[in-house]
Formats: structure tokens, sequence, C-alpha cells
């Protein structure tokens, strides 16, 4: 009895939203972040799953293109800006180099607003060369 | 032989298993095979930082559920895979194993899920490989004696599967240090032992259905080898088992305390989940244990220490038996039989891991076997069963075109030698070169193993296990 009242004492002393989003979320300390957005992608395929997806490409100015796609049940932040920063965070990306360098991102091949809604089965691409987006 | 002989030789025996085990231990098998290995590390973190145990399940009836794209170790860049569904408070399994690599990454400053990485939580696991190792030879040394003991040690510690699985982040390696000491402090009070051996075997029964509910075959264990004791008349056979589970039963009870504490509603619903569970070990349960050791659900190795195990198994229960508790090697084979009712009972997917708590008695057994055979009674059979564990162990490191160029060796030692292995029949006083000739067979064999877990490669794994 006195272990349960205990465990029920320290989870409400410990336990709360703020605690548990910083652990389940938090960004590893270990993980080495890249300065190249084409080196890594996510394996995984929502769309096989019948799953509601995003799909994010970045096309590299060297040819090399990185891409990916993300489930929508896996993403809280579903503006462009929010999808973005949640694809770095998971693939490891120093978000510093898209301004760094200069990229240009579309979204569904519409230059993109950071706060516009990605919908279901939208498409990202982010081209590290201007001279790389397609022409409508 | 002098004791401090026997003592470098456990020592040297330990310190070779823990080297194969920690060699590369970090990147073989991949992170993110068994994302088990990984939840119920978060599990043990969350409880000691949040008080909250929260790990991944497949179980539905979890209210609290979170989906998360968790991509530790950059598991997500090899191993194709989608978000993950975090649960809490977890109840899967008893908090005993998450509690120890958990707790070792808490002890390692580990804030967060995306920071446990295998690096950390699979050193906790290289020590219980090294005390399961221990346990092998002390059980056997007390049951068979120092040769059977060397033969058992060494098979557990050099057999490639077995080194690879006991990196794992799994219940089932906790399982078996828990299993082996129930099984020698049995043993110790069955012949002749003070009842404080029964006591213990009690505390670590109990403390095994706190890692694994599967744990419970130990108390099956124990029922069924107190129950065979003919010497004993059945009125102290329940008395002793009832001193058993006056021990062991209030440690089980602990993980029922614990799940009601976080919600008695919850607990309920992950029990009736757990019970309707799909049943994907099928009715060919025993055939696949056989025919292919698992180490995930789609990886394995037909490794051939284990197999001739299974075939001493058997020709143990063919024979016949007037007293389980005088032969040393039933004991083993009785624990094995607990958990195999277990494991059919329980049943789920056939992950590799619920087969992972029989190897160390199958090495006892062919330990035990090879040690007869060497200090007591040669049979021709041993030397059938060495040759088949030196061609299945060859095969690893050498394929079958490369094999061309020894053919000509193979083909002419090999029907000579078995021919040779059954003139002691004729002549006893060959049985020393058959002696000898088996020993060296069985070291060319744990030297071929040693050498391809040393020159196993991340790529090799990746491509060539299947």
């Amino acid at each position: 009895m006195s272990f349960l009242l205990f465990i029920k004492f320290q989870r409400e002393k410990n336990f709360s939203k703020e605690n548990y989003n910083s652990l389940v979320a938090g960004r590893s300390e270990t993980m080495q972040l890249t300065q190249d957005p084409c080196l890594y992608k996510i394996l995984g395929d929502p769309e096989v799953l019948g799953e509601e997806y995003i799909k994010i490409n970045f096309w590299c100015s060297d040819g090399r293109v990185s891409k990916s796609t993300l489930a929508m049940r896996g993403l809280s932040d579903l503006t462009f800006l929010g999808v973005v920063s949640k694809y770095s965070k998971i693939v490891g990306i120093d978000q510093k180099v898209f301004e760094k360098y200069g990229w240009t991102c579309n979204l569904n091949s519409s230059q993109a607003d950071p706060q516009k809604i990605v919908t279901p089965h939208s498409n990202i691409d982010c081209y590290e060369n201007k001279s790389q987006v397609p022409r409508k | 032989m002098k004791k401090i002989a026997k003592v470098f030789i456990f020592i040297a025996i330990l310190v070779l298993g823990f080297l194969l085990r920690k060699k590369d231990h970090v990147v073989i098998p991949i992170p993110g095979q068994s994302m088990d290995e990984y939840s119920y590390s978060w599990v043990g973190l969350s409880l000691l930082k949040v008080c909250m145990p929260v790990g991944m399940s497949g179980i539905p009836g979890y209210k609290n559920r979170t989906i998360k794209y968790i991509n530790v170790d950059r598991y997500q860049q090899v191993i194709p895979s989608n978000p993950l569904e975090i649960n809490y408070p977890w109840m899967d399994h008893p908090p005993l194993l998450p509690l120890l690599t958990g707790g070792y990454a808490y002890f390692k400053n580990v804030k967060n899920f995306e920071s446990v990485s295998v690096q950390v939580i699979r050193k906790p696991m290289l020590l219980l490989g090294v005390i399961s190792l221990a346990l092998v030879f002390i059980y056997v040394y007390q049951s068979s004696g120092f040769v059977a003991a060397v033969f058992s040690g060494i098979f557990y510690a050099t057999t490639p599967l077995i080194v690879l699985s006991s990196r794992m982040v799994q219940g089932e390696n906790a399982l078996i240090p828990l299993f082996l000491l129930v099984l020698i402090f049995s043993h110790r009070y069955s012949h002749g032992g003070k009842k404080v051996n029964l006591y213990l075997a009690g505390v670590f029964a109990g403390l095994s259905t706190l890692v694994k509910l599967s744990g419970i075959s130990s108390y099956l264990f124990v029922l069924i080898y107190l129950f065979l004791n003919t010497k004993k008349p059945l009125k102290t056979f329940l008395s002793e088992y009832l001193y058993f589970l006056l021990v062991a039963s209030p440690i089980t009870l602990m993980f029922f305390v614990y799940g009601v504490s976080f919600g008695l509603e919850n607990f309920i619903n992950i029990f009736k989940s757990s019970a309707d569970r799909f049943y994907g070990i099928g009715p060919s349960l025993l055939l696949e244990l056989f025919k292919s050791q698992r180490l995930t659900q789609h990886k394995y190795i037909t490794e051939p220490i284990i197999f001739s195990a299974w075939i001493i198994f058997f020709s143990i229960t063919f024979k016949k038996i007037n007293s389980f508790i005088t032969k040393t090697y039933y004991a083993p084979v009785l624990f094995m039989l607990s958990y195999l009712c277990t494991f059919i009972f329980f049943g789920s997917q056939p992950y590799g891991w619920y087969s992972f708590p029989l190897w160390p008695f199958l090495c006892i057994l062919l330990g035990i076997y090879f040690g007869k055979i060497i200090t007591q009674t040669y049979t021709f059979g041993a030397f059938i069963l060495s040759i088949l564990a030196l061609g299945g162990s060859l095969t690893k490191i050498i394929d079958i075109g490369q094999f061309q160029q020894y053919s000509n060796y193979w083909r002419f030692t090999m029907p000579v030698l078995l021919i040779f292995s059954v003139l002691y029949l004729r002549f006893p006083k060959l049985v020393v070169f058959h002696k000898t000739i088996t020993i060296v067979v069985i070291a060319v064999t744990i030297a071929i193993n040693i050498y391809y877990m040393l020159t196993m490669t991340q790529g090799y794994w990746w491509n060539n296990i299947s």
C-alpha cells in the first residue's frame, strides 16, 4: 500500500505535459547536424500504408536529390514552416543552411508561404540554386 | 587440475565471451531492427525522470497515445520506418529491464528519447551476457564437473547467434541469468542443500516475472522439478513448494501493485488486449525452433552448435528415465519444457528473442554431453555431431565456390575419419585417438566461430544474413 502511495505521490509531483513533451520530442544532443540537406532522407513510405502524407524533396546544385515522404499523423504543426522545421529536426539538418545558402522552396509548384497550411498529398520542393526552380 | 588453473580458464572464457560481445555491439544488430530496444529503455528513463512509464506499444487499449517521429541513432535513414506510436502509462511488460537500461541511460545524463542511443543502452546488456555466461559455467561445473563446464562455457561464449543476440535490449536477455540462478539454486537444494537455496530460487523466480510474465516458467520449473523428486513424499513436496511460493509470489505481486498504481482500468485494458494478440507463432513453433534460429522476426542463422544441442535434447528425452533428480542434465531439460509451455501459451509474433532463453540450456546440454564423452564413455555419435558443427560453421566463412579448392581434402579426410570413428568397437584402445580427434574438430569449430565474429561487418550482416 505504501509502495502504491509512493508511486502516486511521485507521479503527481513530477509528471506534467511539459516534462512529457521535452522527454518525447526533445532533440538529441548527440546527433550531428548536417549542412547538406541532400545527405539524408527518411526511408519509410506512409503512402504505401494508405496514410495521409506529404512529399518533401531537396534538390542540390550538384545534381543530388533527397526525397522523403512524411506521414501527416507524425506532424503536429502543419504550416509550411512547421513541416520543414520538423523534417529538419528528424533528419538532423542545421536549419541555418537554408538562409545561408539561399534555398528556395515551393509548395505544390508555387512559392511557399511559411504560414500556409500544408494539405495531404502536397509536394514540398526545395532548391539550392534558383536556376533549378522549374519555370511555370 | 589445480584450482588456480580452473579459475584462470573460467576467467579466460568470460573475457573471451565479453570481447566477442563487445566487438561492434553498437552497429550489429543494426540499431532500429528491433524498436523494443529503445522502447524498453524509454520506459525506464521516463519512469525515473517523470515517474511515468512511457514507451512504444503495438497493443490497442491505451488511452494516452502520441504519434511521433523519434529518429534515434538516425535509424530512419537505414531502416524503412514510419512515425512511432508512444503510449503511457506503458504496461506491456513489467519494469525491471526498463529500469536497468533506462536507469543506465539516466545515470549517463541522457535527457530525452532521441538521445537514448544503443551506444548507451546496450552496455548493461553486455554485462548481463557475461553474467549469464558465468552462470552457465557455474551450473555445469557444480552438476557435471570442470570439463563439461569448459565445453558449455565455450559454446555459450563463442556461438555467433548467442553472441549477437545477447547484445540486444530484450526482456529475454534479462530472463536468462535469472532462470539460470533459479536452476542453480533448485539443483543445490535438491542435492542436499539447505533450505536457503529454495528461498533464493524463489527470489530469482519472482524477479524473473518482473522482467516479463513469461518468467512464470521458473515457477513451473520449480513445481515440476520438486514434484518429480520421487525420493521425497508428496507431503514434503507440497510444503517445499509452499515455501517457494511464499518467497516468490510477493515479488511477482509487485508488478500488479505497480500496474494498478497507474490506473486499474488501463492495466486491465492492456491485459485484455495482450490476451487478444495475434497468435503469430502458429502451430509449427517446434519445427521452426529446430530448423532456423531467429535473431529478430526476419533475420536468422542456422546455427550448427544450437542444432547439435537440439539433437542432444532429443537423445535425452528418448532415454529410459528412472529418476529425474539423479541425472544432472534433466534439470535443464525440464526448464526448457517449462519455458516451451509458456512460449506456446503466450504465443504472439515469431520474434527471434522468444527463443533466446532456450539457448543457454542447449549449451549446457551440449557441454555436459561432450564432457561425458571425453571423461567417461565415448560413442561415435560425438564425432558425427562434431563434424556436423564443423561443416555448418565452415559454410559461414567459405561459400560453396571458394570451398572447391579444399574439396579434395574434405572428400578424402571425412569418410576415413567417419569409418575410423567406429573402430573402437573392435579395438577399445583406439578410444584415446577418437577422443583426441573429436576435441580437435570441436576446437577448430570454435576457432571458426571466433573468426566469423571477429570478421563480421555491418555490411556483411545487412547483405548476407537472411
